[in-house]
Protein backbone atom coordinates (compact mmCIF):
# COMPACT_ATOMS: atom_id res chain seq x y z
CA UNK A 1 0.00 0.00 0.00
CA UNK A 2 1.42 3.53 -1.21
CA UNK A 3 -0.64 6.79 -0.37
CA UNK A 4 -1.06 8.65 -2.99
CA UNK A 5 -0.97 12.19 -1.31
CA UNK A 6 -0.85 14.32 -4.93
CA UNK A 7 -2.77 17.44 -5.28
CA UNK A 8 -2.48 17.48 -1.24
CA UNK A 9 -0.73 20.45 0.14
CA UNK A 10 0.95 19.97 3.67
CA UNK A 11 2.59 22.58 6.09
CA UNK A 12 4.90 21.53 8.22
CA UNK A 13 6.13 24.08 10.73
CA UNK A 14 10.33 24.21 11.74
CA UNK A 15 10.23 22.11 8.54
CA UNK A 16 13.67 23.11 7.60
CA UNK A 17 16.13 20.64 9.20
CA UNK A 18 16.14 17.13 11.41
CA UNK A 19 12.88 15.56 12.00
CA UNK A 20 10.72 18.64 9.99
CA UNK A 21 12.37 18.15 7.06
CA UNK A 22 12.82 14.20 7.09
CA UNK A 23 8.85 14.57 7.71
CA UNK A 24 8.67 17.27 5.06
CA UNK A 25 10.76 14.61 2.34
CA UNK A 26 8.31 11.86 2.93
CA UNK A 27 5.01 13.61 2.13
CA UNK A 28 7.24 15.20 -0.56
CA UNK A 29 7.94 11.59 -1.76
CA UNK A 30 4.02 10.64 -1.61
CA UNK A 31 2.94 13.49 -4.08
CA UNK A 32 2.26 16.49 -1.90
CA UNK A 33 2.95 19.81 -2.42
CA UNK A 34 4.90 21.07 1.01
CA UNK A 35 5.50 24.27 2.94
CA UNK A 36 8.47 24.42 5.32
CA UNK A 37 8.91 27.33 7.69
CA UNK A 38 11.48 28.29 9.86
CA UNK A 39 12.47 31.36 12.17
CA UNK A 40 15.80 31.28 13.11
CA UNK A 41 19.19 31.16 11.42
CA UNK A 42 19.86 31.14 7.84
CA UNK A 43 18.56 28.24 5.99
CA UNK A 44 19.55 28.06 2.32
CA UNK A 45 16.49 27.14 -0.05
CA UNK A 46 18.68 25.42 -2.66
CA UNK A 47 19.94 23.43 -0.14
CA UNK A 48 16.36 22.14 1.42
CA UNK A 49 15.19 21.53 -2.43
CA UNK A 50 18.37 19.40 -3.07
CA UNK A 51 17.28 17.13 0.03
CA UNK A 52 13.92 16.26 -2.19
CA UNK A 53 13.20 13.83 -4.50
CA UNK A 54 13.83 15.52 -7.94
CA UNK A 55 10.31 14.34 -9.02
CA UNK A 56 8.33 15.59 -6.01
CA UNK A 57 6.69 18.70 -6.01
CA UNK A 58 9.31 21.20 -4.80
CA UNK A 59 9.43 22.42 -0.91
CA UNK A 60 8.78 25.93 -0.43
CA UNK A 61 10.75 27.16 2.40
CA UNK A 62 8.85 30.06 4.45
CA UNK A 63 10.17 32.22 7.15
CA UNK A 64 7.19 31.98 9.72
CA UNK A 65 7.72 32.88 13.55
CA UNK A 66 5.05 30.39 14.93
CA UNK A 67 4.61 32.69 17.59
CA UNK A 68 3.71 35.78 15.66
CA UNK A 69 -0.47 35.65 14.72
CA UNK A 70 0.96 38.08 11.96
CA UNK A 71 3.31 35.37 10.51
CA UNK A 72 1.11 32.86 10.40
CA UNK A 73 -1.67 35.21 8.63
CA UNK A 74 1.09 36.10 6.25
CA UNK A 75 2.09 32.58 5.49
CA UNK A 76 -1.28 30.88 5.24
CA UNK A 77 -2.45 33.56 2.43
CA UNK A 78 0.77 32.93 0.41
CA UNK A 79 0.11 28.89 0.46
CA UNK A 80 -3.67 29.99 -0.43
CA UNK A 81 -2.36 31.61 -3.19
CA UNK A 82 -1.38 27.61 -4.57
CA UNK A 83 -4.10 25.56 -3.05
CA UNK A 84 -7.35 25.64 -2.33
CA UNK A 85 -7.33 23.63 1.00
CA UNK A 86 -4.64 22.99 3.24
CA UNK A 87 -4.74 19.46 3.76
CA UNK A 88 -2.19 18.47 6.29
CA UNK A 89 -0.40 20.30 9.29
CA UNK A 90 2.53 18.91 10.61
CA UNK A 91 3.41 21.42 14.29
CA UNK A 92 7.04 20.52 14.61
CA UNK A 93 8.34 23.63 15.79
CA UNK A 94 10.24 23.59 19.19
CA UNK A 95 12.18 25.68 20.85
CA UNK A 96 15.62 24.42 22.73
CA UNK A 97 16.03 25.58 25.74
CA UNK A 98 18.22 23.73 28.70
CA UNK A 99 16.69 23.35 31.99
CA UNK A 100 19.45 23.34 34.41
CA UNK A 101 17.61 21.92 37.84
CA UNK A 102 15.56 22.86 39.82
CA UNK A 103 17.07 26.05 41.03
CA UNK A 104 17.92 27.16 37.48
CA UNK A 105 14.33 26.50 36.11
CA UNK A 106 13.12 29.99 34.82
CA UNK A 107 9.72 31.07 34.22
CA UNK A 108 10.15 33.10 31.53
CA UNK A 109 11.74 30.08 29.91
CA UNK A 110 8.97 27.79 30.58
CA UNK A 111 6.30 30.46 28.89
CA UNK A 112 9.07 30.84 25.82
CA UNK A 113 8.77 27.15 25.32
CA UNK A 114 5.26 26.80 25.24
CA UNK A 115 4.80 30.13 23.54
CA UNK A 116 6.52 28.57 20.42
CA UNK A 117 5.85 24.77 20.59
CA UNK A 118 2.39 24.39 22.10
CA UNK A 119 0.08 27.50 21.97
CA UNK A 120 0.48 28.18 17.88
CA UNK A 121 -1.04 24.74 17.25
CA UNK A 122 -4.77 25.78 17.95
CA UNK A 123 -3.75 29.40 16.64
CA UNK A 124 -3.05 27.78 13.60
CA UNK A 125 -5.95 25.90 13.18
CA UNK A 126 -7.94 29.18 13.84
CA UNK A 127 -6.25 30.80 10.86
CA UNK A 128 -6.62 28.08 8.87
CA UNK A 129 -10.27 27.52 9.28
CA UNK A 130 -10.73 31.26 8.73
CA UNK A 131 -8.06 31.31 5.04
CA UNK A 132 -9.89 27.97 3.55
CA UNK A 133 -13.00 27.74 5.64
CA UNK A 134 -12.45 24.22 7.22
CA UNK A 135 -9.00 22.81 9.32
CA UNK A 136 -6.58 20.40 7.88
CA UNK A 137 -7.72 16.93 6.98
CA UNK A 138 -4.57 15.70 9.34
CA UNK A 139 -3.15 17.41 12.02
CA UNK A 140 0.03 16.11 13.62
CA UNK A 141 1.88 17.52 16.56
CA UNK A 142 5.39 15.95 17.00
CA UNK A 143 5.80 15.08 21.37
CA UNK A 144 8.58 13.25 22.33
CA UNK A 145 8.78 10.48 25.26
CA UNK A 146 10.83 12.97 27.22
CA UNK A 147 7.08 13.61 28.15
CA UNK A 148 7.25 10.74 30.29
CA UNK A 149 10.97 10.28 30.95
CA UNK A 150 13.47 12.09 32.29
CA UNK A 151 16.39 14.01 29.86
CA UNK A 152 18.99 15.86 31.60
CA UNK A 153 18.58 19.63 30.68
CA UNK A 154 15.17 18.33 28.41
CA UNK A 155 12.70 20.19 31.09
CA UNK A 156 11.45 23.31 29.03
CA UNK A 157 10.73 20.54 25.81
CA UNK A 158 9.02 18.49 27.69
CA UNK A 159 6.75 20.15 29.82
CA UNK A 160 6.15 22.20 26.08
CA UNK A 161 5.45 18.34 24.41
CA UNK A 162 3.14 17.70 27.81
CA UNK A 163 1.43 20.79 26.96
CA UNK A 164 0.93 20.17 22.97
CA UNK A 165 0.02 16.34 23.99
CA UNK A 166 -2.74 17.72 25.92
CA UNK A 167 -4.03 20.36 23.13
CA UNK A 168 -4.27 17.65 20.63
CA UNK A 169 -6.90 15.51 23.03
CA UNK A 170 -8.97 18.42 23.63
CA UNK A 171 -8.39 19.33 19.75
CA UNK A 172 -9.92 16.52 18.48
CA UNK A 173 -13.67 16.52 18.76
CA UNK A 174 -13.42 20.22 16.97
CA UNK A 175 -11.28 18.37 13.82
CA UNK A 176 -14.05 15.77 13.69
CA UNK A 177 -16.88 18.44 13.04
CA UNK A 178 -14.09 18.85 10.09
CA UNK A 179 -14.10 15.27 8.91
CA UNK A 180 -10.27 15.79 10.71
CA UNK A 181 -7.83 14.01 12.90
CA UNK A 182 -5.47 15.12 14.91
CA UNK A 183 -2.49 12.76 16.48
CA UNK A 184 0.40 13.41 18.49
CA UNK A 185 3.22 11.41 17.21
CA UNK A 186 5.52 10.97 20.30
CA UNK A 187 9.08 9.68 19.30
CA UNK A 188 12.01 8.06 21.19
CA UNK A 189 15.30 9.74 20.72
CA UNK A 190 15.93 10.43 16.95
CA UNK A 191 19.70 10.72 15.67
CA UNK A 192 19.63 14.67 14.27
CA UNK A 193 21.46 17.57 14.85
CA UNK A 194 18.92 18.85 17.25
CA UNK A 195 19.89 16.04 19.45
CA UNK A 196 22.95 16.91 19.57
CA UNK A 197 22.62 20.30 20.81
CA UNK A 198 20.65 19.06 23.74
CA UNK A 199 22.66 15.93 25.13
CA UNK A 200 26.24 16.24 25.47
CA UNK A 201 28.70 13.93 23.60
CA UNK A 202 29.26 11.31 26.23
CA UNK A 203 25.22 11.15 26.03
CA UNK A 204 25.00 10.81 22.31
CA UNK A 205 27.99 7.77 22.14
CA UNK A 206 26.45 5.84 24.33
CA UNK A 207 23.29 6.02 22.27
CA UNK A 208 25.38 4.41 19.49
CA UNK A 209 25.41 1.48 21.94
CA UNK A 210 21.79 1.21 21.89
CA UNK A 211 21.37 1.60 17.98
CA UNK A 212 18.80 -0.76 17.54
CA UNK A 213 16.36 1.55 19.58
CA UNK A 214 17.09 5.19 17.65
CA UNK A 215 15.09 6.05 15.38
CA UNK A 216 15.74 7.73 12.24
CA UNK A 217 14.49 10.83 10.78
CA UNK A 218 12.59 8.79 7.70
CA UNK A 219 10.72 6.69 10.74
CA UNK A 220 8.39 9.98 11.77
CA UNK A 221 8.31 11.02 8.36
CA UNK A 222 6.77 7.22 7.34
CA UNK A 223 4.48 7.52 10.07
CA UNK A 224 2.75 11.10 9.28
CA UNK A 225 2.20 9.77 6.07
CA UNK A 226 0.51 7.06 7.55
CA UNK A 227 -1.98 9.43 9.51
CA UNK A 228 -2.07 11.75 6.78
CA UNK A 229 -3.40 8.82 4.42
CA UNK A 230 -6.29 8.27 6.62
CA UNK A 231 -5.97 5.07 7.79
CA UNK A 232 -5.35 5.89 11.67
CA UNK A 233 -8.20 8.02 11.85
CA UNK A 234 -9.96 6.01 14.42
CA UNK A 235 -6.52 6.88 16.86
CA UNK A 236 -7.46 10.35 16.45
CA UNK A 237 -6.71 12.48 19.76
CA UNK A 238 -4.49 9.69 21.00
CA UNK A 239 -0.92 9.78 21.47
CA UNK A 240 0.98 7.58 18.95
CA UNK A 241 4.38 6.24 20.50
CA UNK A 242 7.41 5.68 17.62
CA UNK A 243 9.75 3.92 19.64
CA UNK A 244 10.37 0.41 17.96
CA UNK A 245 9.38 -0.84 21.61
CA UNK A 246 12.26 0.41 23.85
CA UNK A 247 9.94 1.17 26.20
CA UNK A 248 9.29 -2.36 27.33
CA UNK A 249 12.92 -2.78 28.00
CA UNK A 250 13.69 0.29 29.54
CA UNK A 251 15.77 -1.06 32.45
CA UNK A 252 19.00 -1.58 33.59
CA UNK A 253 18.57 -5.31 33.02
CA UNK A 254 17.82 -4.96 29.66
CA UNK A 255 19.93 -2.41 28.41
CA UNK A 256 22.88 -2.90 30.68
CA UNK A 257 24.12 -5.24 29.22
CA UNK A 258 24.06 -3.66 25.91
CA UNK A 259 25.72 -0.72 27.14
CA UNK A 260 28.64 -2.20 28.79
CA UNK A 261 29.40 -4.71 25.84
CA UNK A 262 33.17 -3.38 25.06
CA UNK A 263 33.43 -1.81 28.40
CA UNK A 264 36.09 -3.67 30.83
CA UNK B 1 -3.56 7.19 60.61
CA UNK B 2 -0.73 9.78 62.55
CA UNK B 3 1.87 11.30 60.99
CA UNK B 4 4.85 9.86 60.87
CA UNK B 5 6.86 10.31 64.05
CA UNK B 6 10.23 12.24 63.31
CA UNK B 7 10.94 14.23 66.23
CA UNK B 8 8.76 14.50 69.65
CA UNK B 9 7.34 17.76 68.38
CA UNK B 10 4.32 17.77 66.11
CA UNK B 11 5.48 17.52 62.37
CA UNK B 12 4.74 20.36 60.20
CA UNK B 13 2.53 20.50 57.28
CA UNK B 14 2.31 24.01 55.07
CA UNK B 15 -0.80 24.46 52.46
CA UNK B 16 -0.50 28.14 51.44
CA UNK B 17 -3.34 30.86 51.72
CA UNK B 18 -5.74 31.75 50.15
CA UNK B 19 -7.20 28.16 50.64
CA UNK B 20 -9.85 26.77 48.95
CA UNK B 21 -12.95 24.57 50.33
CA UNK B 22 -10.61 21.23 49.30
CA UNK B 23 -7.86 22.49 51.39
CA UNK B 24 -9.53 23.75 54.76
CA UNK B 25 -11.04 20.04 54.81
CA UNK B 26 -7.51 18.82 53.94
CA UNK B 27 -5.73 21.23 56.87
CA UNK B 28 -8.90 19.71 59.16
CA UNK B 29 -7.71 15.93 58.09
CA UNK B 30 -4.06 17.18 58.49
CA UNK B 31 -4.83 18.59 62.15
CA UNK B 32 -6.39 15.30 63.10
CA UNK B 33 -3.87 13.34 61.98
CA UNK B 34 -1.36 15.60 64.62
CA UNK B 35 0.13 18.18 61.89
CA UNK B 36 0.88 21.47 62.93
CA UNK B 37 -0.08 22.85 59.51
CA UNK B 38 0.75 26.87 58.80
CA UNK B 39 0.92 29.03 55.79
CA UNK B 40 4.52 30.16 55.86
CA UNK B 41 7.84 28.20 55.44
CA UNK B 42 9.37 29.05 58.67
CA UNK B 43 10.62 25.68 59.65
CA UNK B 44 11.80 22.57 58.21
CA UNK B 45 8.39 21.36 56.70
CA UNK B 46 7.20 17.20 56.82
CA UNK B 47 4.67 17.89 54.04
CA UNK B 48 3.84 20.65 51.75
CA UNK B 49 0.74 20.61 50.07
CA UNK B 50 1.07 22.78 46.30
CA UNK B 51 -2.47 23.42 44.99
CA UNK B 52 -2.72 23.76 41.39
CA UNK B 53 -5.77 24.53 39.77
CA UNK B 54 -6.88 24.94 36.19
CA UNK B 55 -7.01 28.93 35.53
CA UNK B 56 -8.96 30.55 32.52
CA UNK B 57 -6.96 30.36 29.56
CA UNK B 58 -4.16 27.61 28.61
CA UNK B 59 -1.11 30.19 29.13
CA UNK B 60 -2.74 30.99 32.96
CA UNK B 61 -3.06 27.06 33.11
CA UNK B 62 0.65 26.79 32.87
CA UNK B 63 1.44 29.49 34.78
CA UNK B 64 -0.64 27.77 37.71
CA UNK B 65 1.63 24.87 37.22
CA UNK B 66 5.20 26.83 37.50
CA UNK B 67 3.61 28.51 41.08
CA UNK B 68 4.16 24.83 42.27
CA UNK B 69 8.71 24.90 41.45
CA UNK B 70 8.44 28.22 43.42
CA UNK B 71 7.00 27.49 46.21
CA UNK B 72 9.11 24.31 46.25
CA UNK B 73 12.27 26.30 45.69
CA UNK B 74 10.76 29.17 48.12
CA UNK B 75 10.58 26.46 50.86
CA UNK B 76 14.26 25.66 50.13
CA UNK B 77 15.24 28.89 50.42
CA UNK B 78 13.52 29.12 53.35
CA UNK B 79 14.30 26.50 55.33
CA UNK B 80 17.65 25.12 53.99
CA UNK B 81 15.98 22.00 52.95
CA UNK B 82 13.57 20.59 50.23
CA UNK B 83 10.13 19.78 52.19
CA UNK B 84 10.03 15.60 52.94
CA UNK B 85 7.09 14.93 50.97
CA UNK B 86 5.30 17.12 48.94
CA UNK B 87 1.80 16.46 47.53
CA UNK B 88 0.75 18.48 43.91
CA UNK B 89 -3.04 18.68 44.83
CA UNK B 90 -4.85 18.79 41.19
CA UNK B 91 -7.91 20.33 41.29
CA UNK B 92 -10.81 22.63 39.42
CA UNK B 93 -10.77 26.09 39.74
CA UNK B 94 -13.18 28.47 41.14
CA UNK B 95 -15.19 28.59 37.63
CA UNK B 96 -12.43 26.78 35.74
CA UNK B 97 -14.52 23.88 34.60
CA UNK B 98 -13.36 23.51 31.30
CA UNK B 99 -12.67 19.88 30.30
CA UNK B 100 -9.80 21.19 28.17
CA UNK B 101 -8.16 23.28 30.69
CA UNK B 102 -8.24 20.47 33.65
CA UNK B 103 -6.74 17.80 31.04
CA UNK B 104 -3.65 20.42 30.65
CA UNK B 105 -3.15 21.00 34.36
CA UNK B 106 -3.13 17.24 34.84
CA UNK B 107 -0.72 17.02 31.97
CA UNK B 108 1.72 19.50 32.58
CA UNK B 109 1.91 18.53 36.37
CA UNK B 110 2.48 14.84 35.38
CA UNK B 111 5.63 15.82 33.15
CA UNK B 112 6.57 18.01 35.90
CA UNK B 113 6.59 15.51 38.36
CA UNK B 114 9.11 13.29 36.53
CA UNK B 115 11.79 16.20 35.99
CA UNK B 116 11.51 17.46 39.92
CA UNK B 117 12.00 13.94 40.83
CA UNK B 118 14.90 13.70 38.81
CA UNK B 119 16.36 16.83 40.30
CA UNK B 120 15.88 15.94 43.77
CA UNK B 121 16.15 11.95 43.80
CA UNK B 122 19.46 12.28 45.82
CA UNK B 123 17.75 14.25 48.20
CA UNK B 124 15.23 13.23 51.06
CA UNK B 125 12.16 14.90 49.53
CA UNK B 126 9.28 13.08 47.36
CA UNK B 127 7.24 14.91 45.36
CA UNK B 128 3.92 13.12 44.30
CA UNK B 129 0.07 14.69 42.94
CA UNK B 130 -3.66 13.76 43.44
CA UNK B 131 -5.87 14.85 41.08
CA UNK B 132 -8.98 15.33 42.75
CA UNK B 133 -11.46 15.51 39.93
CA UNK B 134 -14.75 16.64 41.32
CA UNK B 135 -16.23 18.18 44.33
CA UNK B 136 -18.24 14.83 45.44
CA UNK B 137 -17.76 14.29 49.05
CA UNK B 138 -16.49 10.15 48.09
CA UNK B 139 -14.17 11.63 45.37
CA UNK B 140 -13.01 14.56 48.50
CA UNK B 141 -12.84 12.11 51.27
CA UNK B 142 -10.74 9.70 49.06
CA UNK B 143 -8.58 12.52 47.76
CA UNK B 144 -7.70 13.67 51.17
CA UNK B 145 -6.76 9.99 52.80
CA UNK B 146 -4.73 9.47 49.45
CA UNK B 147 -2.79 12.86 50.90
CA UNK B 148 -2.82 11.70 54.36
CA UNK B 149 -1.24 8.06 52.74
CA UNK B 150 1.44 9.96 51.31
CA UNK B 151 2.60 12.19 54.17
CA UNK B 152 2.36 8.62 57.07
CA UNK B 153 5.86 7.95 55.48
CA UNK B 154 4.60 4.05 54.40
CA UNK B 155 4.21 5.23 50.47
CA UNK B 156 7.94 7.12 50.47
CA UNK B 157 9.15 4.46 47.85
CA UNK B 158 6.61 6.21 45.64
CA UNK B 159 7.68 9.41 43.92
CA UNK B 160 7.22 11.02 40.66
CA UNK B 161 3.70 9.72 40.76
CA UNK B 162 -0.11 11.58 40.01
CA UNK B 163 -2.31 9.47 41.51
CA UNK B 164 -5.88 9.93 39.81
CA UNK B 165 -8.62 9.32 42.47
CA UNK B 166 -11.55 7.31 41.08
CA UNK B 167 -10.24 6.44 37.68
CA UNK B 168 -11.86 3.37 37.71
Amino acid sequence: MRPDLAGRAALVTGGTRGVGLAIGQALARHGATVWLTHRWGSVDDAEVAAAFPPDAPPPRVVEADAGEDEDTRRLLSRIAEEHERLDVLVSNVAVVGRGRGLDELSRRDFARGLRYSAWPLPRYLDAIRDTFGRCPRTVVATSSDGVAHHYPGYDYVALSKAALESLVASLAPRLARDGGSIFALRTRHITTRGLGEVFPDAASRLLERVDDFALRPEDAGDAVVAMASGLLDGLSGQVVVLDRGAAYLDNLMSVGPLLMEGVG
Amino acid sequence: MRAAPESAELPVALVPEPRTALCEALVDRLRAADYAVVSRADRPLDLLVAPIAPRDTPEATAEGVFDAIELLRGCRATTGALPRRTVALVHAGVGADDTALRHLARSLTRTLLVYLTAHTIHEDARINAVHVPGVEARVVASSLDLVIALSSGLLDGVRGQLFEVGAA
